[in-house]
């Protein structure tokens, strides 16, 4: 956040992007945007004619209209599309109950994966982690997993085996290291090989050799939260050289 | 939801992790995590933080009716609260299983251990009597939440004044601070819940655990110990203990961790003593609510370290270095309010240089001359001369026959006579009581 070049300290009524806002401040430059479509992303909301600031963080805009609040919580808020790392919590049935980390469990139908008929059901247990997508994600219904993409097959999504570990982070930092520009996992991927998950739920699976060899790139991940590119280099660099049997 | 949900895939890593002598933070096993306490403006409140976990406790009083089976004693009212707040899976509004089981143990550790003189909170046998409730509101689940609650309630008590009371023999007078200093518990010994997460069958024992170690661990045990060694409460969940020596060998451990977390309590208690005394503002619970500061009452994110100290310094000085930068990048933006701290490996925080002072309140003026009377000297000379009391356990035996002070009997025995010059430093009620 640091490196984002934050302002503090202007708590008017107008929010302003790129600074902190507080829920209830309006945001003037989208209300007034008129013939322009205004698309209004997490932490926004319309009331009457106003836009106004629903979760306190930081303004966000990126174009063409788009605005959105940047804040840490502890929980997910589902959003179609997306592709989360759940936990098995329940077999009920024709559907697994799934922990994705939103208020409600998600639940994934059986059926939801690739090759599986009524006699062919697929493997799961309790505690076992998924790597799925959301389906649907409405405000009074629990969200809907599927471990399939629109042509019916499983491509990355499905079980991830129960070796390596599961972490948490920020929701920040997963498209932080998710983005183009970002060289971090190829990086370390040049010395390490490594397998990994990351979800947009704020939680990243990572399967490596050894556990020594897991908690650095974990460790390398979380360090690079406020780090800028040319230091996730140097953070990445220094960490292989001083790694001994990796 | 009623507990943690954790994956069998990071149970799995962590038993391994363990089994190879490794934590995710990159503690060692006896490593405790950073603990913290600051006082609030009141008598009896403070936050108290164990890492990443979070306590809030506020000591109140009220004058109630004691109970008919013991007429002449004050009551000690525990009440812990875990609201969803402090982790997503508890719901707040029902009484959980974890509330129940920490109230517990600190009613074990505090109200049965004897540490408060309870009889010294009565006004009026079997008519009126102090009633001291402790709240403790769980802001942060990040484990070991019972050790962090028992140094919070401890902390918070040893903090408390109570109003001084006049007995007019109709009825009793409260009076105000205002018009007569406010007095301090009396606390006999200080009792503090260590825990520790075994796994393995005990063959590895790790102390502080964090929440998915205790989630994870065969046996989650709580020591409560006092200063001086003496067992107060011990609970045991999870699965049974094999070895013989196991607790023996934890609470001897615990001791020496509550000897060392009692010594901070009472050097934090002593610090804010001081500064009431100085005449200086108290920054009450103010200064961990900083209002000019990004990263306010935030937590560590960085929950996965490396236990290589190498590793963990070269990360440091890469992040101190790219600080710097940034700290010169500030400067030429020519924005001098603001500069960059360095808060830990890889974060950094914003502060404002400028002096803003918002709801800090006034200087406190009544509480100048209330120096030292009890609680510097007194707590100071006690902790010297209980250690030597306890060394000379066999020496000077105490025996409580009755209620007043007049029937406290001192045994001495005769071979160790000469030994009672260190009745001189006794504290004057033991003095008054020698026949």
């Amino acid at each position: 956040m640091v490196s984002e070049d934050v302002k503090v300290g202007h708590f008017g009524r107008e929010a302003i992007v790129g600074s902190v806002v507080l829920p209830g401040q309006v945001v003037e430059e989208a209300s007034s945007a008129e013939q322009k479509k205004v698309t209004l992303g997490p932490g926004v909301e319309r009331v009457k004619e106003n836009i106004v600031v629903c979760n306190s963080g930081i303004l966000k805009k990126s174009e063409p209209n788009i605005y959105y609040v940047d804040n840490l919580q502890k929980r997910y808020t589902p959003v179609r599309k997306e592709c989360v790392i759940g936990v098995v919590t329940m077999k009920a049935g024709d559907i697994f109950k799934i922990d994705i980390n939103s208020s409600e469990q998600a639940s994934l139908s059986y059926l939801a994966f690739e090759n599986v008929s009524k006699k062919n059901r697929p493997r799961i247990e309790v505690g076992d982690l998924v790597y799925a997508q959301i389906l649907s994600a409405s405000k009074d219904m629990e969200p809907e997993l599927v471990c399939v993409n629109s042509y019916g097959k499983q491509v990355t999504m499905g079980v991830l085996p129960a070796e390596g570990f599961l972490f948490q982070c920020s929701i920040n930092l997963i498209r932080k290291i998710l983005s183009p520009e970002c060289p971090l996992l190829s990086k370390l991927g040049k010395r390490i090989p490594y397998e990994t998950a990351i979800g947009m739920n704020g939680r990243i699976w990572i399967k490596a050799k050894n556990v020594d060899a897991t908690l650095l790139i974990g460790n390398a991940i979380l360090a690079s939260e406020y780090a800028s590119t040319e230091t996730i280099n140097e953070i990445c660099d220094n960490l292989l050289k001083k790694l001994p049997n990796v | 939801m009623k507990e943690l949900i954790v994956s069998t895939c990071e149970k799995n890593f962590i038993r391994q992790a363990v089994s190879q002598g490794k934590r995710l933070d990159g503690r060692k096993f006896d490593d405790l995590r950073k603990l913290d306490i600051k006082y609030g403006l009141e008598w009896g409140s403070c936050v108290t933080t164990l890492g990443s976990t979070k306590v809030v406790a506020q000591v109140s009083c009220d004058v109630q009716v004691p109970k008919t089976s013991r007429p002449n004693e004050g009551l000690l009212f525990i009440n812990v609260e875990l609201s969803g707040m402090a982790s997503v899976h508890f719901e707040s509004g029902k009484i959980n299983d974890a509330e129940v089981k920490i109230n517990r143990i600190l009613e074990k550790c505090f109200r049965e251990s004897k540490c408060i003189d309870l009889e010294a909170l009565c006004i009026v046998a079997e008519e009126k009597v102090w009633n001291v409730r402790v709240d403790l509101n769980i802001l942060n689940y990040e484990g070991n939440v019972v050790g962090c609650c028992s140094i919070a309630a401890l902390a918070a008590l040893a903090h408390f004044r109570h109003p001084d009371v006049t007995s007019t023999g109709e009825g009793i007078i409260i009076h105000s601070e205002a018009e007569r200093d406010a007095i301090p518990l009396t606390i006999h010994h200080y009792p503090v819940a260590v825990s520790f997460a075994l796994f393995d069958q005990g063959k590895h024992i790790i102390h502080d655990p964090t929440a998915l170690e205790e989630h994870v661990s065969d046996v989650q045990l709580v020591v409560c110990v006092n200063s001086y060694r003496e067992l107060c409460g011990l609970y045991l969940e999870g699965s049974s203990i094999k070895t013989v020596d196991l607790v023996v060998r934890c609470s001897s451990q615990a001791a020496k961790i509550a000897k060392r977390l009692v010594d901070y309590v009472r050097d934090t208690l002593q610090e804010d003593q001081n500064v009431r005394n100085s005449n200086m503002q108290v920054p009450g619970l103010v200064s961990c609510v900083n209002e000019d500061s990004l990263f306010a009452l935030s937590q560590e994110r960085l929950i996965i370290k490396l236990t290589d100290r190498e590793l963990q310094e070269k990360i440091k000085e890469l992040t101190t270095e790219t600080e710097e930068k940034l700290d010169v990048e500030m400067k030429d933006c020519s924005n001098e309010d603001m500069k960059i701290v360095s808060t830990g490996p890889s974060s950094a925080e914003l502060v404002s240089n400028l002096d803003v002072k918002v709801g800090l309140g006034d200087k406190n003026a009544w509480m100048v001359d209330e120096g030292g009377d009890y609680s510097s000297e007194s707590e100071n000379s006690e902790v010297e001369l209980v250690q030597e009391v306890s060394r000379h356990e066999k020496v000077i035996q105490l025996e409580l026959s009755g209620d007043s002070e007049e029937e406290e009997v001192t045994v001495l025995k005769p071979e160790n006579l000469e030994q009672r010059d260190l009745s001189q430093k006794l504290p004057k009620k033991k003095k008054s009581g020698k026949k």
